[in-house]
């Protein structure tokens, strides 16, 4: 039996079914696509171009990994990057996005108003690419930086937003009053009452973060050239176009013999393979904080 | 000088916003210069601050042709995403919060996400195998009923359902997270002291989860009434695989803008459309923001 | 509250001055050199006529190159900076970058200025008239009378031609295939087995009798793959430099379209359009065509499921594309093949305002275009570690090289600027390069090869009339749509998204470069 699930709080058995049983129709829908995914992924090339998307492979091949490993030392040291950064990143973004959400969230505080328009007016208005471009390379000069992959996400304005409506309404006023009155300094107020309080905010920031981080390839595209800074995500989409590329522009004898050669349907779903087991995997580590009775502390009351 | 004596008296709090400030400045209010660029005939010579400026001129195309049409679709199309996507995610989350049996609840929880990981292209090959008219599963089975089959990509019939679904099939299992993060941080002594009057279940979910729910719905909603004039590239012209016969129905105004530059590479053109978008979704934003700050102070956006 | 608000105006307002003073700086600052840059570029390109190799000092090049990255690129890379230092005594560092990239990145770092001294351009990525008018390319002309000499001889006078805008050269042209040339591949099988007269094929009318038998005999062939690619086999010049806009004039002896030879007119309201979207709808309804309008055909092509295909020709593909599907081919043009100005720019080498050693960019460019030892290196690597010679023209895959996953060869490497003074593969025949030159005299030069439609007076019109013609264009040409309803409709919408305005401009320029033309060989 699972901890808290008090008793008195429990769905009728009936209404408990029909909800298990809606959940079980939209996950068969959800899923499908998914193991159509993998099962792709281990299709041989010539099966796929004769009988097309099959659930269960007529013909099982490596071929699509194979080709994706082929360079091997790349994908480490692209995992690393991206490790790195999604790590680094997700830390760094969770610890200035609570802060600010915190300050946002004092409603004695005057500025909050003033701050929070600040704050949003970035989510609409933007100076666009190129303008982007220029600052960060000829103003901030964080080109092929590692820097450049974790500054420029680290501060979602929607995150903020979110967090602080969290805090608002988890945190009571008169537990920050009370704490005050014990002689709390504000940084400890932070550290040990919003924090623990605002758990199920923070990992639901925390899991968009570090969905943000682990999915990028775009500043890669745009900012990096060193290949010791080129992400997996960024590995996995060049890997793409250079598939497409010789698919499509096959004019010498080689590169024909090449083409016939690439999985290319299967590497494509190879690599969302790669790229979507990870995430899969940590997911669980964030649930634990959307579930209800696990996580409520003592503090409350 | 209230400024400098709030300064003073909250001098923690200032710093605690510093290093957001900064990142702000940096990254978004330093290239905001760009905006200027819809004014301008851009060219390199002359930089963006000194390229000469042509009025409105970069903004004409956005009103010409079909313009009304595309404004409307993309119009309909995010009040159905911000209205019906509200109502699934909260619903999704309140049914996921109920579910007795905890693991069952974590592993639906999951499956749901998934679709969320898939990108667009892969998103439209896997509705290309369902939908296409020569060997698409959906005509297959059409014919083997000794029906007609149908040719989804030039039939305008079908795509606002199509998208519509896809859209929420992709989307819901992760908008979802919000809504059940926030259910978690309601205080269980609710609850308890509604089950000691004796209140139902249902009675709970309304008198006590909604309106708890309601701050983060409300804020989700005029966030989302910020990006109405935007639309998601991927679902419009992926999905669709951009197919002209369907446009009455999915062209919208992010996918107009793509087609009627892509060849040009106009970035004045470009910028200007980025900020029409931006200019609707903000005074739209601060209508919403003044009506709710009218009805309930607390959870306005600023 | 009314003090609140008076405090939180200043402070906008002192954030807004704060952020604009930055800008402001940065840009000042980016400005100043770029005049700084410009400046020197022109008074050492004065001087550069006296240094000679011995004594010029050393200089560091970034060349973004439109090419994939290969695995060996940095070993090649060290014997073409060995090389390089004993002729012009650089270091080049070369960034090769595949489409994605390279769309994603260089109209990035052509707007901020970074470092490049040579980046590809072309009609179809990295649009070169488009960098032309935004001013991000050096003109060289002089350049080239300094360094170029080799490059001005060996490149056609036809692709100069087309490079020029406003009587100024700002790139280099790739020297390879000139102009295209429609054709149809069809499987051999078939032919023989039904005894099709290919040799008769003319215009892709002519494909309407071989179809109907492959659809009566051998249903389970799709007859034809996509119609696109015959509907460009009609040839007309096209006058805004791009395949779909609205605005052609008439070609050669024969003309496709019944009009008056200068007047540019609306090819999509000609009744030749209509006949040829009335053709594929029947064709469509008949089953020659693929119902999907976003059909891809590749696949079918693997498995032999297609009977017929048309494409963009290039010499010697029927053979490639044999050998790659590993059933025969046969191959016949349609059309005439025709060299526009866009053909002409189908690749090219420009350089960056940005770059700091113009000339010492040209003097590589001049090494690239003659000089075989950097070209081969640059294509099929080093030499007994990538490749082996077979014999004078053709070399290998070096022994232990494996042919199918190269550490690095570009082929017939068309990228690397001049095809014709590298090797080929084995694989290509003895007269590879006579294949190309008859390829490039058979195709006859556009009447206005070499006029560059300037498009910002029209981009209101273009952005609405591209976006008509995403809408109808694909539909009518493969026959999906009825044109009997469409057609009207289509035409009605480009009237108001201002196809009259885009033509007449057309026309306009068109007139006016034509003057120049005639004033400038009269002058001659």
């Amino acid at each position: 039996m699972e901890q808290t699930s008090s008793k008195f709080n429990q769905l009728p058995k009936s209404w408990n079914l029909v909800f298990n049983l809606i959940l079980i129709v939209l996950c068969v829908v959800c899923i499908i696509p998914i193991i159509l995914v993998y099962a792709i992924s281990f299709t041989s090339e010539a099966s796929l171009s004769a009988k097309g998307y099959q659930f269960l492979p007529s013909e099982w091949s490596l071929d699509a990994y194979r080709y994706v490993f082929r360079n091997g030392d790349q994908i480490l040291q692209s995992a690393y990057v991206t490790i790195g950064v999604t790590a680094i990143g997700t830390l760094f973004s969770l610890l200035v996005t609570a802060l600010f959400s915190y300050v946002l969230s004092r409603r004695d505080f005057r500025y909050r108003n003033v701050m929070a328009f600040f704050l949003f007016f970035t989510m609409l208005f933007n100076g666009g690419l190129v303008p982007s471009y220029i600052v960060n390379t000829n103003v901030l000069h964080l080109a092929d930086s590692f820097w450049i992959l974790i500054l420029p996400y680290s501060l979602s304005a929607f995150n903020v937003i979110i967090l602080r409506t969290f805090m608002q309404q988890s945190i009571e006023t008169a537990i920050l009053e009370a704490a005050r009155i014990d002689g709390a300094g504000e940084w400890y107020i932070f550290a040990r009452i919003v924090i623990p309080l605002s758990k199920p905010g923070l990992a639901t920031v925390g899991l968009f973060t570090l969905v943000t981080y682990w999915n990028d390839w775009f500043l890669g595209q745009l900012y990096i050239t060193n290949p010791k800074l080129v992400s997996l995500q960024y590995m996995l989409m060049k890997l793409q176009s250079n598939i497409d590329f010789v698919t499509s522009n096959a004019t010498s004898a080689t590169n024909n013999m090449l083409m016939a050669q690439i999985p290319a349907e299967g590497a494509r779903m190879a690599i969302l393979v790669i790229v979507l087991t990870p995430i899969l995997c940590a997911y669980p580590f964030f649930q634990k904080y959307f579930v209800k009775g696990l996580t409520i502390g003592g503090i409350k009351g | 000088m209230t400024f400098l004596y709030e300064l003073r008296k909250n001098k923690v709090l200032f710093l605690m916003a510093l290093p957001a400030l900064i990142l702000l400045v940096l990254f978004n209010y330093l290239p905001m210069f760009g905006v200027i660029l819809a004014f301008k005939n851009y060219n390199f010579y002359d930089g963006i601050l000194g390229s000469p400026w042509i009025g409105f001129k970069n903004f004409e195309y956005l009103f010409k042709g079909d313009a009304w049409l595309i404004t409307r679709n993309t119009l309909l199309y995010n009040f159905v995403f911000i209205i019906f996507g509200l109502i699934l995610a909260v619903a999704l989350a309140i049914v996921l919060d109920e579910i007795r049996n905890r693991f069952l609840s974590k592993t639906y929880q999951t499956i749901l996400i998934m679709p969320y990981f898939l990108s667009w292209t892969i998103v439209a090959l896997i509705f290309y195998a369902f939908l296409s008219a020569d060997k698409g599963i959906i005509n297959q089975a059409l014919t083997f009923m000794g029906m007609h089959p149908i040719n989804f990509y030039s039939e305008t019939t079908y795509w606002p359902y199509i998208l519509i679904f896809v859209f929420f099939w992709k989307s819901v299992g992760y908008s979802s997270i919000i809504y059940l993060a926030s259910i978690t941080g309601i205080s269980p002594e609710y609850y308890e002291a509604a089950t000691i009057d004796g209140a139902s279940k249902w009675q709970q979910i309304r008198f006590i989860t909604i309106p708890c729910l309601k701050p983060i719905i409300i804020i989700m909603t005029i966030l989302s009434i910020g990006k109405i004039f935007y639309a998601d590239f991927g679902l419009f012209y992926q999905v669709t695989y951009n197919s002209g016969a369907l446009y009455p129905v999915t062209q919208v105004i992010d996918t107009y803008v793509y087609n009627g530059l892509t060849s040009m590479g106009n970035y004045g053109m470009t910028a200007a459309a980025g900020l029409y978008q931006s200019f609707v979704g903000f005074v739209l934003v601060i209508i919403t923001n003044w009506i709710v700050k009218k009805m309930d102070k607390d959870s306005a956006l600023f | 509250m009314n003090h609140s608000r008076y405090r939180y105006h200043r402070m906008l307002l002192l954030l807004v001055v704060s952020v604009l003073l930055c800008i402001g700086a940065g840009c000042r600052q980016q400005d100043q050199k770029d005049v700084t840059l410009y400046s020197a570029t022109s008074q050492s390109s004065q001087t550069g006529q006296e240094t000679t190799q011995s004594n010029l000092p050393p200089a560091e090049l970034v060349f973004y190159n439109y090419a994939n990255p290969m695995p060996d690129q940095d070993k090649v890379m060290d014997e073409v900076n060995k090389y390089l230092k004993r002729k012009i005594n650089a270091n080049i560092r070369i960034i090769t970058l595949n489409p994605t990239e390279f769309e994603a990145k260089i109209p990035a770092i052509l707007a901020s200025g970074q470092p490049a001294d040579l980046v590809f351009t072309s009609s179809w990525t990295n649009n070169y008239l488009a960098n032309v008018s935004r001013g991000a390319f050096l003109p060289l002309d002089h350049l080239l009378k300094q360094y170029g000499v080799g490059m001005q001889k060996s490149i056609p006078a036809i692709l100069w031609k087309g490079m020029l805008v406003d009587n100024q050269t700002y790139a280099v042209p790739l020297n390879k295939e000139i102009g295209h040339q429609y054709g149809v591949l069809m499987r051999k099988d078939i032919v023989d087995k039904y005894h099709l007269k290919i040799d008769r094929i003319q215009t892709w009318e002519d494909l309407e009798p071989l179809l109907q038998i492959v659809h009566q005999h051998e249903p389970q062939l799709r007859p034809l793959d996509t119609p696109e690619m015959l509907y460009r086999s009609i040839p007309m010049n096209h006058i805004a430099g791009d395949w779909y806009l609205p605005g052609a004039i008439n070609i050669g002896e024969s003309p496709a379209f019944k009009r008056d030879d200068h007047q540019v007119f609306n090819q999509y309201a000609t009744p030749e359009f209509k006949h040829f979207v009335e053709t594929m709808y029947r064709w469509n309804q008949a089953g020659y065509l693929p119902k999907d309008p976003m059909y891809e055909a590749e696949g079918d092509w693997k498995t032999g499921k297609i009977f017929a295909g048309a494409l963009s020709y290039a010499p010697n593909y029927v053979y490639e594309r044999s050998s790659q599907l590993g059933y025969d081919l046969d191959y016949v043009n349609i059309g005439q093949g025709v060299i526009e100005t866009g053909d002409v720019q189908s690749g090219a080498f420009a350089i960056p305002r940005s770059s700091k050693q113009p000339e010492r960019a040209m003097m590589f460019l001049e090494l690239l275009y003659t000089d075989p030892y950097l070209a081969n290196l640059l294509k099929h690597g080093i030499e007994g570690v990538h490749y082996i010679k077979v014999d004078d023209k053709h070399i290998e895959p070096a022994p232990g090289m494996d042919p199918l996953n190269p550490k690095y060869d570009y082929g017939y490497g068309w990228m690397w600027g001049n095809i014709f003074i590298s090797y080929f593969d084995k694989s290509y025949p003895q007269d590879t390069y006579e294949q190309y030159e008859a390829f490039n005299s058979g195709n006859i030069p556009a009447p206005a090869l070499g006029f560059n439609m300037n498009i910002a007076p029209v981009s209101t019109e273009v952005a609405a009339i591209n976006n008509v013609l995403a809408e109808y264009y694909r539909p009518l040409i493969n026959g999906t749509v009825d044109p009997e309803k469409v057609l009207p409709v289509f035409l009605q919408k480009l009237q108001i998204a201002g196809v009259e305005t885009l033509i007449a401009e057309e026309q306009k320029q068109l007139n006016l470069w034509k003057a120049a033309q005639s004033s400038a060989s009269s002058i001659q």
